[in-house]
């Protein structure tokens, strides 16, 4: 496998603890590895990341003004938004160019490449209401790349045939903010009522126990759960009670490393950057970040 | 006045903009720097200016720079007017910063439109050059910018103007449009914004009250809104109106110095409707519904106003079509009563300090979580207490010319059970049977606040560190409304109107508001001195003299002015002067979808 910069850790944060109205994050996506704490940006662009995408090709960073393409081949940022598609809280693969379907307050959706080869954008949730369309989480259906799950400040809204019809699910009239797919089944983080899981994206139920505040990522470790509250870091296997884990801060994202699965980073924001090569009993700061929305794991790993 | 008179006349003005932005410094800024051209700086300084905005006194490569639409329009503008004056040096250093810095365009309306507006004057001046933010073709970069203002523009002359009538950034959708005016190559574009341009100048004629912008705004921020004349709009008041008094601060603020320098000119006559207060009337106005994408079950509706431009005052109210209960944009300013006087001895407006913790995740996208925190980092006085401006979904009024109920029916759950009365603190008050009443001279107020009330004062600083030794930000009397159904009534009437203020005192007095129906069914009815019925229920009908009100307004509607909603066609006339605008709009192509804030 040909390796490059983004082969490796991928975080989406910011060094400067700003916050408030103009810049909450900044400035771009960074590369490196956790037990080095040597982070180099992937060019220059220095957009608000909020999540990563990879593929062989190229990485997709969603943010806060655009959603951006890094050629991994070219080694150069392309824009992929348009005038209509901004403030990009969520996306996902598809298919051909430019291959995403992206989630934003204003709602889901897909892009063709005109004539002078920029994305131009169709959404798919006009008819929605405000907070059925503010799209927080993406997930395309394995079994049906036409078939979207979105979490949204409503609730999950299921749109199929590529976005042609919407339906809501059962789990609704609370903000959806983090979708997952594992063991044949859909997974969401709510607001509140913790982690749900689904066969159809339609039916839920809750798993587990509990949990304190809001779910913002899920993701798995050596077949346990684990996911980013607004409290700190839970694991557990989704029946039995999930177990604190972490400094008590709003953490944005995980990311295990595949090959070892108890080597995880969190990004909280803020907070920043945190190491744990334990599966979550110890924690170290990374000292060169304040926010961070946005980690993956390493490509060979993954 | 014939538009030669008057465009000399503004050219005069122009002059002594420049002159006194010269003497006071101001110009030294990418903004001002065309205020210095004239005065022949060397090319040290020239570069340097241009260094100091982009490269923030660093010598950091281009490419490692961010530039935002406030380094992106000025430094376009710049090099669009004086290219041929400046040195190699700064429009190299303006060229690489545009291609190599990584640029964003923000969230706002006038973000997006100085953005836009300089990367298009950008991909037009460098066909050929790579712009590294982007990726994408010079041409590709220039359509999507043409696509966003030519549909904004298009918006606007359909649904109304949505980041409207700011005393704040008006002047940055002014200066925007006029520097694509002059230098935009497209002839197509340049006609539409011209007739923006008119609209747009419209809006601050119709609403001009002796130096003041009266009525609601959908952004008069920064604890200014005790000013009688504020905001970066009041260079292009002075230099389009005149009739004011040259303040060489107020006047010389950078903003608009582009403006000042250029040569498009609006018509003459709105100069003329600016200042004719001869007879009082009433302008209304429709724009385009705010932004808030989430903690909502259905979408905003039209903003309608109604201001009461009377000899001697201006009364205005908004009709505000948020939804939600977080629906609270933090620079709103609903209403107020404006008359001519001195900075906080000139207006009276009440507000209720809104605050939750979901308020600014209504439109902003950080995490609902922790926005609440983030944002009062940078801006505590948004969530202070004694604010008086600010949306709040708890407020409603009705208004007749001059007079107006305001209503408040808050939840006990808010952080802030009251509501903020601001009075002038130069006025002798007077009290009777729960009104308090004012004489100005030409026109006389009284209002009846509803709910127990406390008197108290509000001085607020800009440098307030330490201690607050001058309200050089506010500075009156605070009347504290202590209840959650708390509420007012106001009347203004001219002096001449009435046999004295003493006979108003009596008249107004003995019709007190029938608050028999308040708050059990959300009822409030008021008789005017001038005999007409206010009848207004809490999320339910508007009456006057018993029948509904239509807010179904016009684009605008006032003497002189037809201008239906949704055709985009506007005719402003003033005496044997017209000025017709046609934006040739295709009622079959879909409009523009806003995606900012505003």
């Amino acid at each position: 496998m040909k390796t490059d910069d983004c082969s490796n850790w991928l975080v989406g944060g910011n060094v400067a603890a700003l916050s408030g109205i103009h810049v909450i994050q900044g400035p771009g996506v960074f590369s490196g590895t956790p037990t080095t704490a040597q982070w180099q940006r992937i060019g220059q662009n220095q957009a608000t990341a909020i999540r990563l995408l990879r593929d062989k090709d190229r990485v997709l960073m969603s943010a806060n003004h655009g959603l951006y393409a890094w050629q991994r081949n070219s080694k150069s940022w392309a824009q992929l938004h348009d005038e209509t598609l901004t403030e990009i809280l969520a996306i996902a693969a598809l298919s051909g160019d430019p291959g995403v379907v992206a989630g934003c307050p204003y709602g889901v959706a897909t892009a063709q490449r005109d004539e002078l080869g920029a994305a131009r954008w169709t959404f798919y949730s006009d008819s929605l209401s405000p907070d059925e369309r503010f799209t927080n989480a993406l997930l395309v259906d394995p079994k049906d790349e036409s078939r979207w799950l979105a979490g949204s400040e409503a609730g999950i809204i299921v749109y199929s045939e590529q976005g042609a019809h919407t339906e809501r699910g059962d789990l609704f009239d609370v903000p959806v903010r983090a979708l997952y797919y594992t063991c044949d089944r859909f997974w969401a983080g709510a607001d509140s009522g913790g982690i749900f899981s689904s066969e159809d994206g339609l039916h839920w139920e809750k798993m587990g126990g509990d949990i304190e505040g809001a779910v913002y990522d899920i993701n798995t470790a050596g077949g346990q759960l684990v996911a980013a509250t607004g409290h700190g870091l839970v694991s557990g296997d989704s029946q039995g009670p999930w177990q604190r884990l972490g400094p008590r801060m709003l953490f944005a994202c995980v990311a295990v490393d595949g090959k070892n699965p108890q080597q995880w980073l969190a990004g909280a924001s803020p907070g920043g950057l945190w190491h744990t090569q334990d599966s979550g009993q110890n924690w170290r700061q990374l000292s060169h970040f304040k926010h961070v929305r946005a980690i993956l794991s390493p490509e060979e790993n993954a | 006045m014939d538009q030669q008179t008057y465009n000399a006349e503004v050219d005069a003005r122009a002059a002594k903009i420049l002159e006194g932005a010269h003497e006071r410094g101001s110009n030294r800024s990418l903004w001002g720097a065309h205020g210095l051209m004239s005065h022949k700086p060397t090319d040290d300084e020239i570069v340097e200016i241009v260094r100091n905005q982009l490269w923030r006194q660093t010598d950091a490569p281009a490419d490692s720079l961010l530039g935002g639409p406030f380094e992106i329009l000025p430094c376009m503008l710049f090099l669009c007017r004086w290219e041929k004056d400046l040195p190699t040096r700064a429009i190299t250093l303006i060229h690489d910063f545009m291609t190599q810095a990584h640029l964003e365009r923000g969230n706002t309306e006038n973000h997006w439109l100085m953005a836009y507006g300089g990367i298009l004057l950008a991909a037009e001046r460098w066909p050929d050059a790579t712009f590294a933010w982007s990726g994408l073709s010079a041409a590709a970069i220039a359509a999507e910018a043409t696509r966003w203002i030519s549909g904004t523009i298009e918006r606007t002359a359909v649904l109304g103007h949505h980041e409207y009538d700011s005393t704040g950034y008006h002047i940055e959708h002014m200066t925007a449009y006029i520097g694509l005016y002059e230098h935009v190559q497209s002839e197509e574009l340049r006609a539409q914004i011209d007739k923006m341009l008119t609209l747009l100048t419209a809006d601050m004629a119709l609403e001009f009250f002796k130096g003041a912008w009266a009525g609601g705004h959908s952004r008069e921020g920064y604890r200014q809104n005790t000013w009688t004349r504020l905001g970066a709009i009041q260079p292009l008041q002075y230099l389009y109106f005149g009739g004011l008094e040259f303040d060489p601060i107020n006047h010389t603020q950078g903003f608009a110095i582009p403006s000042v320098v250029a040569s498009y000119r609006p018509p003459a006559l709105f100069a003329e409707m600016a200042w004719d207060r001869s007879t009082a009337h009433v302008v209304k106005k429709t724009k385009a519904p705010r932004t808030i994408y989430r903690h909502a079950r259905e979408n905003a509706r039209p903003v309608r106003k109604y201001t009461y431009m009377s000899r001697s005052f201006a009364l205005g109210s908004t009709q505000v079509g948020l939804p939600g209960n977080q629906a609270g944009p933090i620079d709103l300013v609903s209403w107020d009563l404006t008359w001519e006087g001195p900075n906080h001895q000139a207006t009276i407006v009440c507000n209720h300090p809104y605050n939750s913790p979901d308020r600014f995740s209504a439109f902003l996208h950080g995490f609902p979580q922790h926005i609440g925190r983030a944002i009062s980092t940078d801006k505590p006085y948004l969530q202070w207490p004694d604010r008086l401006f600010g949306a709040s979904p708890y407020e409603r009024m009705l208004q007749h010319e001059g007079a107006v109920v305001v209503l408040y029916d808050i939840p006990p759950t808010d952080a802030h059970p009251f509501v903020n009365l601001f009075l002038p603190n130069s006025l002798n008050w007077h009290e009777k049977d729960g009104w308090i009443f004012a004489d100005l001279g030409d026109f006389y107020v009284g209002l009846a606040p509803i709910g127990p009330y406390e008197w108290a004062t509000i001085r607020e600083a800009n440098n307030a560190n330490i201690l607050v030794r001058e309200g050089d930000l506010i500075d009156g009397w605070l009347l504290r409304l202590n209840s959650l159904n708390a509420g007012l009534v106001l009347e203004a009437i001219e002096a001449d109107e009435v046999d004295s203020f003493a006979s108003f005192c009596t008249e107004r007095a003995a019709l007190s508001p029938d608050l028999s129906q308040w708050p059990s069914k959300k009822r409030v009815a008021v008789q005017t001195t001038k005999g007409r019925a206010l009848d207004i229920t809490f999320d339910g009908a508007h009456l006057v003299d018993g029948e509904p009100i239509s807010y179904d307004y016009p684009l605008y509607a006032a003497p002189g002015v037809e201008a239906p909603l949704g055709t985009g066609k506007v005719s402003f006339t003033r005496g044997t002067d017209t000025v017709d605008v046609d934006f040739n709009i295709d009622p079959d192509k879909e409009l523009l979808p806003m995606r900012v804030i505003g």
